[in-house]
Parts: C-alpha cells; sequence; structure tokens
C-alpha cells in the first residue's frame, strides 16, 4: 500500500448538497456535471504556492486522475476489509485497511442495489478532490 | 537479521567510500557480496537533509544527481526577505505563469520585471538571477545553437544579435534585446517562437554520454538495480514483499549482478539475509550501496536503465536520472530521498547521466522495432515536464533525442499514452517476435472472472458458499458470462457482510492460501472484480441510485474505455496487442504484465495464493503469445502489489548488448 492517507481537509466548498436518487436521465447529467466539478476542484488544489490550475493540465489528463481518485475513495470507504493487522516490520502499512464503513452497495450491485447510507453529494465530490493533495503526492510513497 | 553474523561477513566485502577519498578501493577480501557505504561530510548531509519533500516552490529546481553531495548548484528555496520585491514578484509570476505561458514568454516577462538593461549582456550572474527565481534556465540550453539569422522584434526591425551567439546566457541576452527592442513581453513566445521556433529545439544535453537499454528482450540483463529499506519480511519469505522479490530475482538471473541501494541501519541486515538465503554464485555478484537514507522500494523510478563505453572500450552499466527524483501524478514531488539514494550509486562506480527533464522510469518503456526505436511515455510525464515552461512537442523533441539502443539503428519515435494506471509499465510491456512488436496488456474483464471463480471456490471450501455455486460461477465464468457470474455471485457475498456492509476478519481469512497470502487483501480484490464485471453492462439507466456508486461505476467505465483506446494505440504502431488476464488497480492490482522480458523467458510478476489460477491463465496467455517460444518464469510480489507496484516497478533491469 502506498500510504494513501485520505482526509478531509476542508476546502470551501460553494455547490449545494444533497444530491439524491434520480432518473437514468438525470443521473446522466449528473454524472458529466459531478466529474466535470472534481476536474474543477483539481485545478482548485493548492501546490507548491499556487494551485493545480497554474499548471496547465489537459481536462483529460485531470479526468483520469479524478477517476482514479473516485475508484480510490469509493473502495477505501465501500469496499475495504476490517484486517486484523499481522504483518511484520515489513516497513508498509497493511494491505487491507484497518478500518470499516458501510457499503453503499453490495459489490456488482446494479439498479438500486444496497444500502445508501452514505451521503455522497457535491460536498463530499469536493472533499475527496481536496483529500487528493495529500493522496496524489504519496503515491508510491511506501514500499 | 540484527547483525552481520560471522557466515555472512565471511562473504562480504566492505569498502567505505568517502567523498574525501573518493578513489579509494579500499582492502576488500573477495566475497560475493560488496558493501560501499556512501560517506558524507557533515556539511553535505546537512545540506541534503534540508531539502523539502514536496511539490518545489521554485519550479526550475533541479539537483545534481551525478554527483553524491546533490545540492548546491541551484537554489532549492524561494528568495529570502533581503532580496528586492521585484525578485519577490518574478518568483511569483513564474510559479503562476511558466506551464502555460511557456518558457520563454515567462522569462521575457521575468526580465521585465527585474530590468531588461541588467540582461542586455547576460552571463553566468544574470543565470544564476533567473534560476533564483525558479526558472530552469538549463532549458534555454535546447534552443541553441541559435539560428545563423538574425532576430527580428517586429517585422523590419533586426534585433543586433550575432550569429555565433550560443549557450543559455544568448538566448537571455536576445529576450533583453528584443524588450529594449520595444517587444512585449506577452508576446515574447511567439515573436520569439519565430525566430527561435520548438523546431529548432534541438533536444537538451544530458550531463555526459549515454544509451537507454530497451526492454523488449533483445538483450540479455547484465545488471539489476534494486532498493530495499529494511530486511524484513512482511508476512515471510514466499510473501512477495521487497526482500522476497530480490531473492526470487537473484535466483530467476543467475547470468546477472546485482547493485542494491539500502540504508546505514538496514546494510548489515541485508547482507546476512543475502548472504545466508540468496543462491549467489560469483565473487561480487550482489554491490550493497548503503547511504544515510532510507530508499523505497520502487528502483524503477529514479531512473532508466543504460551503458556507456568506458575508456577502455568496455561496455558497462549506467543510468539516466531526472532532473531530480519525484513522485506523484498531476503534482510532482521532489523525493529527497529518492534523489540521493540513486546519487549515491555514483559511489559505488556506477555511471549516471542526467538530463535536464523530469521522468520517472515506470512511466517510461524504451521499445526497439524493426524501424527504429520506440519511447512510450505516459501523460503525466508531458504534464511535468510542461510545469518546466515547455511545450507538449519541445517534451517530445527532447525525448526523441535520447539516444536508445536498437540493433538497425533509425530514429527514435515518441508515443504518448493515456494515464490508464498511474504508470504504464502496469498497463503493458513489449517484446519483439518474429519481427513485430508484441504488447501484453491487462485483460481486467478476464482476470477479474477468474478471480471471482476462485474466491468462490475458496468461500465453498471454507463452508462460506454452498458448492454448487461456486460450480455454477466457475460454469459462467468460463463462459464469459458476466451478468449470470455477478448475478450468482453478489446475493451470497452481500450476505457474508456484517452489520452495515462490512466484511469481518474473519470473512477474509477464508480467502487465505496460507501464511503468506493475506485473505483481506483478497477479499477486496474479489470485490473488485465484481465491480468491474458488473461495469461492463451497466447502461445509463440500469445505474445504482447512489451516487457515489454511480460515480464509481462511471469511472471504471471510463478507465475501461481509455484501456481500450490505448489498445488501438499500439495496434496503430503495426504492433500486436496480446490480452492477459491482469488487472492494474492501484494497490488492489493482480498485475501479471508489469515484468521483464529477457532473451529467453519472461519473468512475469505473480500475486500467488487463492489468485494463483490468474497467474497460471497469464502464462498460458504470454506463452501463447509468443508461440511457446519464451519461457514463463513467475516471480511472486503478492505484497508488492498490495504497494502499488510489482517487479517493474521494484527493478530497474540492465539489458545491454
Amino acid at each position: 500500500m502506498c500510504g494513501i492517507n485520505i482526509f478531509i481537509c476542508g476546502v470551501g466548498v460553494a455547490m449545494a448538497s444533497g444530491q439524491t436518487a434520480t432518473a437514468p436521465a438525470e443521473a446522466s447529467a449528473s454524472a458529466k456535471a459531478a466529474h466535470a466539478e472534481i476536474i474543477r476542484q483539481l485545478r482548485a488544489q493548492p501546490v507548491a504556492g499556487v494551485t493545480l490550475e497554474a499548471f496547465c493540465l489537459p481536462d483529460e489528463f485531470l479526468g483520469r486522475v479524478g477517476d482514479r481518485i473516485v475508484r480510490i475513495d469509493y473502495q477505501r470507504r465501500f469496499r475495504t476489509v476490517r484486517a486484523s493487522v499481522t504483518g511484520g516490520a515489513g516497513g508498509a502499512l497493511p494491505t487491507a485497511g484497518s478500518g470499516q464503513s458501510p457499503a453503499a452497495d453490495p459489490p456488482g450491485a446494479r439498479t438500486g442495489g444496497g444500502a445508501t447510507t452514505a451521503v455522497w453529494n457535491w460536498v463530499v465530490v469536493a472533499a475527496v478532490i481536496a483529500a487528493a493533495a495529500v493522496m496524489l503526492s504519496r503515491r508510491r510513497k511506501t514500499a | 537479521m540484527t547483525r552481520l553474523g560471522p557466515l555472512a561477513l565471511a562473504a562480504v566485502a566492505v569498502i567505505v567510500v568517502a567523498l574525501q577519498a573518493p578513489a579509494q578501493t579500499s582492502s576488500a577480501a573477495d566475497g560475493k557480496i560488496r558493501i560501499v557505504r556512501v560517506e558524507l561530510p557533515p556539511d553535505t548531509l546537512t545540506a541534503q537533509k534540508a531539502l523539502r519533500e514536496e511539490a518545489p516552490l521554485l519550479r526550475g529546481v533541479r539537483l545534481n544527481l551525478t554527483s553524491r553531495s546533490v545540492v548546491g548548484e541551484w537554489p532549492t528555496l524561494p528568495p529570502g526577505a533581503s532580496v528586492p520585491p521585484e525578485m519577490h514578484a518574478a518568483t511569483r509570476h513564474v510559479a503562476e505563469r511558466l506551464a502555460c505561458d511557456g518558457l520563454l514568454t515567462t522569462t521575457a516577462r521575468v526580465i521585465e520585471m527585474l530590468g531588461p538593461p541588467l540582461f542586455k549582456e547576460a552571463g553566468e550572474e544574470q543565470l544564476l538571477m533567473l534560476r533564483a527565481v525558479g526558472l530552469p534556465t538549463d532549458l534555454f540550453d535546447g534552443y541553441t545553437p541559435l539560428p545563423r539569422r538574425r532576430i527580428a522584434a517586429e517585422p523590419g526591425k533586426p534585433l543586433a544579435i550575432g550569429p555565433t551567439e550560443r549557450g543559455a546566457a544568448a538566448v537571455v541576452r536576445i529576450i533583453s534585446r528584443y524588450l529594449l527592442d520595444g517587444g512585449r513581453a506577452d508576446a515574447a513566445g511567439t515573436d520569439l517562437a519565430r525566430e527561435l521556433p520548438s523546431a529548432l529545439f534541438a533536444g537538451l544535453p544530458l550531463t555526459s554520454p549515454i544509451t537507454l537499454a530497451t526492454e523488449d528482450g533483445a538483450a540479455p540483463a547484465r545488471l539489476v538495480r534494486m532498493q530495499l529499506a529494511n530486511a524484513s519480511y512482511w508476512r515471510g519469505p514466499g510473501d512477495g514483499s521487497a526482500i522476497d522479490v530480490a531473492a526470487q530475482l537473484v535466483a530467476a538471473m543467475p547470468e546477472a549482478d546485482f547493485i542494491l541501494s539500502t540504508s546505514y541501519a538496514a546494510v548489515d541486515a541485508v547482507a546476512e539475509e543475502a548472504a545466508a538465503t540468496w543462491p549467489l554464485t560469483r565473487d561480487g555478484q550482489l554491490t550493497l550501496v548503503a547511504s544515510p537514507w532510507t530508499p523505497q522500494q520502487w528502483a524503477q523510478d529514479n531512473g532508466k536503465p543504460g551503458f556507456v563505453r568506458t575508456p577502455d572500450g568496455r561496455v558497462a552499466a549506467a543510468t539516466l536520472v531526472p532532473r531530480y527524483a519525484s513522485r506523484g501524478e498531476e503534482r510532482t514531488v521532489l523525493d529527497p530521498a529518492e534523489s540521493c539514494t540513486i546519487a549515491a550509486l555514483e559511489a559505488a562506480g556506477h555511471a549516471l547521466a542526467q538530463t535536464p527533464l523530469l521522468f520517472q522510469g515506470g512511466n517510461v518503456l524504451c521499445v526497439a522495432t524493426p524501424t527504429g526505436a520506440v519511447v512510450l511515455v505516459g501523460e503525466a510525464e508531458i504534464a511535468r515536464n510542461r510545469a518546466l515552461g515547455l511545450s507538449e512537442e519541445q517534451v517530445i523533441a527532447a525525448l526523441a533525442e535520447l539516444p536508445v539502443y536498437t540493433a538497425g539503428g533509425g530514429p527514435t519515435r515518441v508515443v504518448v499514452l493515456p494515464a490508464v494506471s498511474f504508470h504504464i509499465d502496469m498497463e503493458l510491456c513489449c517484446r519483439t517476435h518474429e519481427g513485430q512488436v508484441v504488447a501484453l496488456v491487462n485483460d481486467d474483464a478476464a482476470a477479474a472472472r477468474l478471480i471471482v471463480a476462485a474466491a468462490a471456490r475458496a468461500l465453498a471450501k471454507a463452508g462460506a458458499l454452498e458448492a454448487k455455486l461456486a460450480d455454477d460461477a466457475r460454469s459462467a465464468a468460463e463462459a464469459g458470462a458476466d451478468d449470470r457470474l455477478v448475478d450468482l455471485v453478489a446475493p451470497a457475498l452481500a450476505r457474508l457482510a456484517g452489520a452495515g456492509g462490512t466484511y469481518p476478519p474473519e470473512v477474509a481469512e477464508k480467502l487465505s492460501a496460507g501464511p503468506t497470502d493475506s485473505g483481506p487483501a483478497n477479499l477486496e480484490r474479489l470485490l473488485l472484480a465484481m465491480d468491474i464485471l458488473a461495469a461492463r453492462s451497466i447502461t445509463p439507466d440500469d445505474m445504482p441510485r447512489d451516487p457515489a456508486a454511480r460515480m464509481y461505476i462511471q469511472a471504471l467505465q471510463r478507465r475501461a474505455a481509455d484501456r481500450a483506446a490505448l489498445h488501438a494505440r499500439l495496434r496503430g504502431l503495426g504492433w500486436r496487442v496480446a490480452a492477459v488476464p491482469s488487472l492494474s488497480d492501484e494497490t488492489r492490482s493482480v498485475c501479471n504484465v508489469n515484468g521483464f522480458h529477457l532473451p529467453d523467458r519472461y519473468l512475469m510478476p505473480a500475486y500467488g495464493g487463492v489468485y494463483a489460477e490468474v497467474d497460471a491463465a497469464a502464462a498460458r496467455a504470454i506463452g501463447a503469445a509468443f508461440g511457446g517460444s519464451v519461457k514463463v518464469v513467475p516471480i511472486l510480489c503478492g505484497e508488492t502489489q498490495r504497494r502499488l507496484g510489482a517487479i517493474h516497478c521494484a527493478a530497474s533491469i540492465y539489458c545491454v548488448p
């Protein structure tokens, strides 16, 4: 594990919260908007005294970075296994997260599956991206 | 393993190298293991320790990675309070505009801010001033030699520069005179590019000659470079952790020498472990380089393998090192430990050549083709260097200028690939077979089916699932019936979850094949495999209602589309794409393509344990891709894969003709 430590580092977010279940067409539009918002939030991340905006990164690239964040974050929060940490002094973090969280949808779930105990909304999207500053800078840190 | 035992000592030769005695060859006795202990003067070490592990505040910072001193030639921190305010303003401007405006325009603006007359006759002093505000002045070398014509600030208004001016300072002088002649800083990039166009960007000079080795199995492995933070297994021998991988690679490549970087604190334990358990057969086969720094496992990333010709005509392994060793994807974090670790190799007599470019080695793959070399590069490396003020075309031109060995010669072509995985070496590896390049690529759906089937069987064996369900799952997996496979297993898997959907440890342990196989990690891979298969068939109309799950599924779908585009790009090169059951997903990978091609064999990363079946299927697919002419050698690396890499990430192999 690369030492990914996601924490919410509190970025002011002006987006409305409370995203809930929607019709498919709306959901699709909402997803595109969310993806665009992830890119926008990434660009707003502070880096080296400026923001990532100053690095003029292409949307396509940032979209892939953003998707990686979404996947890692979702897996960490909803696809994590409680592990008894039995590893040795390998100098690395335990493989499976030692934390726990409820599953938003069971693995492989399709329409409407699973408990939706998580409130995953625009605010969370923004917060996840805010956490990326730490997460991504630590890529491949621990080995 | 806390102290060097007598057995190990008998096989160990110790060389102490100090800066004060750089030529010391030591009083070493012959031995299979040579230890080079890199000692640094206190002031050098203090300066190195002052390096910050962060995205540099001075964008243009460069470390000298060809010398173990590393620091001293470039400022690493912004100007202090005592400098004039315009220096601070210029530093800020560089940070804000260099990537977007480019090197020429940003430099023009900085010169305008600091006073163009000061730079009219610019020399080393003025270059240092520009470095101090964060400009990567060494990149001006890419614009030289200057064109043998006059530079016009405006049509019909020539600039007074001579036809023979060369060097970085000359570019600064040109910009200064452009401004003094009435040129506008914000138009400098456009105006000057007409006369110093990217077409004249003739590549960037290396500190010394080197030829990059290709990684396509054409040449034998002469040297393997690795890094170890310590000598400990995570779970035990066979767990695929860093030291376990090192031991396996020594066994798999008896023909190669090994050079392994570690820390003062760990070197004795590493030497003892190696002497006791690694199949070393030759004197000097293993060199341990100990420094004050504790390296990470990822030796691939702080350099690319190559070779040089020595004065006596021999070919010797050498490493191309970047501007500084870094981590991160869309943001580049200077990594002091990785930088100082690679630089310390100089003390062991290993040749290093440095490029002004930034790169992470796992995101660069050199391949020989019948018509010349191809350098595959991940898009993050383009972005990393655009942050230095280069255009994409200039980065590509500079990469294309890197000498890459091919038997038949020919030009080097640079191919940029999307960041489907964090690094491209988690997506593919290449081998030339019967005159054609064959790219082994991830088939994550095939891997996911095998994972689900294997996990269902293991859970059934442990009594957690019905045997019939496991049998049905296997049938569905073999038939490629993803919908049916997911529908079969998902409800059963959900029932295994505890309150709130959390999977308890006792469920995970049913997915462990033994003490070195992580049940929790295996269960996480099962959950991922289910999601990958589900995402293949979910349409916009039947997306999960939960916004988080919906975005997750869509991210999986976009990755699948990007991966397909990557494969199409490779086919477009005239290459054959061979799909291998293999899955790259950050720390949840079961990746079989992050391996090494050698002339007669492929060293394949293997996950092992419950998912050994995926490895076996991958080995069959790889064998078939090369008509059975390549032996597939699995290298267990489960714990390494749980840390965001596999064997290609953990080693750098020098295949030297």
